[in-house]
């Protein structure tokens, strides 16, 4: 259990790391927001009480909020993130099998249910947040490609990640 | 009795959701209504403090490109400089002091953090209301210009740039002094529009757009861009004009901040047009 502790809180600091110092660096062709710290509340362990997984939604979006000199707008859409999380894991929550720190990962969920799982939150996050940041009629299309070129390479990379660091466990 | 408490513990985290997303938006209020609140405060001086140590760092690897940024304005001074004329009379000339009065200061500050890839792109600074800076001043670059001072903390100011969805600015064409609004649509941070020309004014591709001093903010003259291409808006009358701006925003190391000494007068008079 102090193990699941400490590695949550090590992926806490490393992606809020990878998010602030780099990826909000980075620009290409001007329309691509790319945002790896979803992924912190995609991974918490499966059994983690739901109360729990909003308390640190707030809080990683809060950090993240601090370093892009607006506050609110990653931590309304962190919280809400946190919130639909459950609906998408309850299927592996039923099995019983699993053990309490278990995080969601492509090998015990299944490539394709992971996929998924990741790709749904990390659209309505990006989405949302785009969104409530600069919503315009007049801007409609340009806003619509921000939202899907981001939330694509955020995917993208997120799946990168997750066989990086993941895959070599299954074997 | 007990079923408000059974009803309280099966649903207790939506409250807490509410709670929390409560909490959120509230503290998005405080960004737009009330600037320098103390939430945005914190927020402004923990992140400059981290930015700040990180530039130390990363600001090694610039050296060779603000080093030679640096030269070119130096020589670029140098013509400037007395010396670097010659003198075709004898005749003294006499400047009377009283005649000029300083409108601005130029204050150099350095960026450390930046954002240009989103909708609204803000630029924060290493200097802060113990310099001088206040909110309201404007920020320019070498060669162009960056945006205007939203927030200052007392070592850290925060700079609303031309790429942001708020951001109008009086500009001109520097040939015709046909005026208009410089925004930016979102996309590339090489390229902005002008709306506001009326199309009865002739406009040529590769014509410098420079501010218009009608932002009581930027000194006049101070260049924005070149103009791209242009279209005539049928319906509206204006032209629709998209720029490249002269400051390459990527790449930008070192600011400065322009105090107008005027802007007390200046807002004291229009106020008085408000009221009557």
């Amino acid at each position: 259990m102090n193990n699941s502790i400490l590695f949550t809180a090590l992926r806490f600091l490393a992606l809020l790391a990878v998010q602030v110092l780099i990826l909000n660096n980075i620009n290409l062709f001007g329309y691509v927001e790319p945002i790896i710290y979803v992924w912190f509340i995609l991974l918490l362990p499966i059994r983690t009480p739901k109360w729990l997984v909003l308390i640190l939604s707030f809080l990683i979006g809060f950090c993240v909020d601090i370093f892009s000199g607006q506050v609110g707008f990653h931590t309304a859409v962190s919280v809400f993130s946190g919130f639909i999380r459950p609906i998408f894991l309850s299927p592996l929550n039923a099995n019983q099998q699993q053990e309490s720190n278990n995080i969601p990962t492509s090998s015990n969920m299944g490539f394709l249910p992971y996929l998924g799982y990741v790709s749904v939150i990390t659209f309505v996050h990006i989405f949302l947040l785009i969104a409530i940041e600069s919503f315009r009629w007049a801007e409609i299309l340009p806003m619509l490609m921000r939202i899907i070129l981001s939330s694509v390479s955020s995917i993208f990379l997120i799946m990168i990640c997750e066989l990086m660091f993941f895959k070599s466990n299954k074997d | 009795m007990n079923n408000l408490i059974r009803f309280l513990q099966k649903y207790y985290y939506v409250f807490l959701f509410l709670i929390l997303e409560g909490i959120a938006i509230y503290f998005i209020s405080c960004n737009s209504y009330y600037q320098g609140s103390a939430i945005t405060n914190l927020a402004n001086n923990v992140a400059g403090y981290t930015f700040d140590q990180c530039n130390k760092i990363s600001h090694y690897f610039s050296l060779a490109s603000v080093n030679e940024e640096l030269v070119k304005e130096n020589a670029r001074l140098r013509e400037q400089i007395e010396s670097s004329y010659v003198k075709y009379t004898d005749r003294v000339m006499i400047k009377d002091d009283t005649i000029y009065k300083q409108q601005f200061a130029f204050m150099e500050a350095k960026v450390i953090s930046k954002s240009i890839n989103k909708r609204n792109n803000y630029f924060m600074l290493n200097k802060g209301r113990s310099s001088g800076i206040d909110k309201d001043m404007s920020v320019i670059a070498q060669n162009g210009i960056v945006g205007i001072v939203t927030q200052v903390t007392d070592n850290f100011s925060l700079v609303m740039t031309v790429l942001h969805q708020d951001s109008k600015i009086a500009v001109k064409n520097k040939r015709t002094q046909a005026s208009g609004t410089l925004v930016w649509e979102g996309g590339s941070y090489e390229k902005g529009k002008i709306i506001d020309i009326p199309s009865s004014m002739p406009l040529k591709v590769g014509d410098t757009i420079i501010t218009s001093g009608f932002s009581r903010n930027f000194p006049e003259g101070i260049i924005v861009g070149y103009i791209e291409k242009f279209s005539k808006d049928q319906g509206s009358g204006f032209y629709n004009v998209d720029i490249k701006y002269s400051t390459d925003y990527n790449k930008l190391g070192f600011v400065y901040v322009v105090k107008n000494f005027f802007k007390i007068e200046q807002e004291q008079l229009e106020k008085g047009m408000k009221n009557e």
